[in-house]
């Protein structure tokens, strides 16, 4: 009888073991199924959009001049100029970026890109970075392609970053 | 057996069931691990075939010659003339289609032709068979009579090659 307590004892506590060692793997799967770490991909296609983009002609004239995008973008970190449309670099440097992403890209909830971010800021080795602007739609939360393009702009570099987030 | 060595086998039977369940995890996790390894692969031979595609916009036949420093510009007057070159025809022969299209802003008209021309939107150069298609951005450059100035504006080069039978 006293055996075979015994033997009863230490099935309950290999089976406890198995228990605790199931209910730790389920907790870990379930934390990581949940929260899924946001990942990015270096895509390019993105850069090469970027890149693209940035030579744009706006509706920005200055001086009988039609501004490309980037040197708009650089006008809108240095010295904020009024177009001849009296609308401002930086607001027209915006508009120009949203019209052209939404164009090139679908996004949207029944899409398969949920959404797109794009940041252009201003950055030195000296004095960190200083945002110029920020262009979004969508839901960006967890998954995304993304790259980023140089401007140089002495002493330091407009960098803009795009993400598309799916 | 004595009760000692009967102890000893129950701890090694308990090892063993412990190290195959550790073995059985680990291979789900593993395997969860690798599976998005053939993603990955795939994405990086994309983006090798887009880079390829994107070499075009070099050629003499297509590259934008008034800027140095634009290596996605491309002449849209150009690729426009050589669509209507007999002697190019025949000269991609790799391609089963080679587009040239505007993305922003679109036009009303589709193909561009004589008459309508720069006010289209694509100019279709190579267009023949079954044919997987990738498509990459560039700068769509010309001189603008209206703005008295070179103008650019997003497009894509789309080609297209041979599926398997």
């Amino acid at each position: 009888m006293m055996k075979k307590k015994k033997g009863q004892e230490e099935i309950v506590g290999f089976v406890l073991i198995v228990v605790i060692l199931a209910i730790a793997i389920v907790i870990f799967l379930g934390i990581k199924l949940r929260n899924p770490e946001p990942s990015q991909k270096e895509s390019e296609i993105l850069y090469q959009f970027i890149e693209s983009s940035m030579e744009q002609t706006t509706e920005c004239v200055v001086r009988q001049n039609s501004r490309a995008l980037n040197e708009l973008i650089k006008e809108c970190h240095s010295f904020d100029n009024n177009c001849m449309n009296g609308k401002s670099s930086c607001d027209v440097a915006k508009d120009t970026i949203k019209e052209i992403t939404d164009s090139a890209w679908n996004v949207g909830p029944e899409y398969p890109y949920k959404g797109y971010e794009i940041l252009a800021e201003y950055s030195t080795n000296s004095s960190g970075s200083e945002e110029i602007l920020f262009v979004s739609s969508g839901n960006c939360a967890n998954n995304y392609i993304g790259n980023s393009y140089f401007i140089p702009q002495f002493p330091g570099n407009i960098i803009v970053r795009a993400k598309i987030c799916y | 057996m004595s009760k000692g060595q009967f102890k000893i086998q129950q701890m090694v039977f308990i090892i063993v069931a412990i190290i195959i369940l550790f073995g059985i995890v680990s291979v789900f996790f593993v395997s969860i691990r690798f599976g998005s390894l053939r993603g990955d692969v795939e994405d990086l031979r994309k983006d090798a075939v887009l880079s390829q595609v994107r070499k075009i916009a070099g050629t003499p036949e297509f590259n934008w010659i008034a800027s140095d420093d634009c290596a996605s510009c491309i002449d849209l007057d150009k690729v426009f003339l050589l669509k209507e070159r007999n002697t190019y025809r025949g000269f991609w022969t790799d391609t089963s289609l080679l587009r040239v299209s505007r993305v922003y802003p679109l036009e009303e008209s589709s193909e561009c032709t004589t008459e309508n021309y720069p006010k289209c939107n694509q100019i279709t150069l190579v267009n023949s068979g079954n044919f997987e298609a990738y498509e990459s951005f560039v700068s769509l450059c010309r001189f603008d009579q209206e703005l008295k100035q070179n103008k650019c504006e997003i497009g894509k080069i789309l080609m297209g090659f041979d599926t398997v039978k």
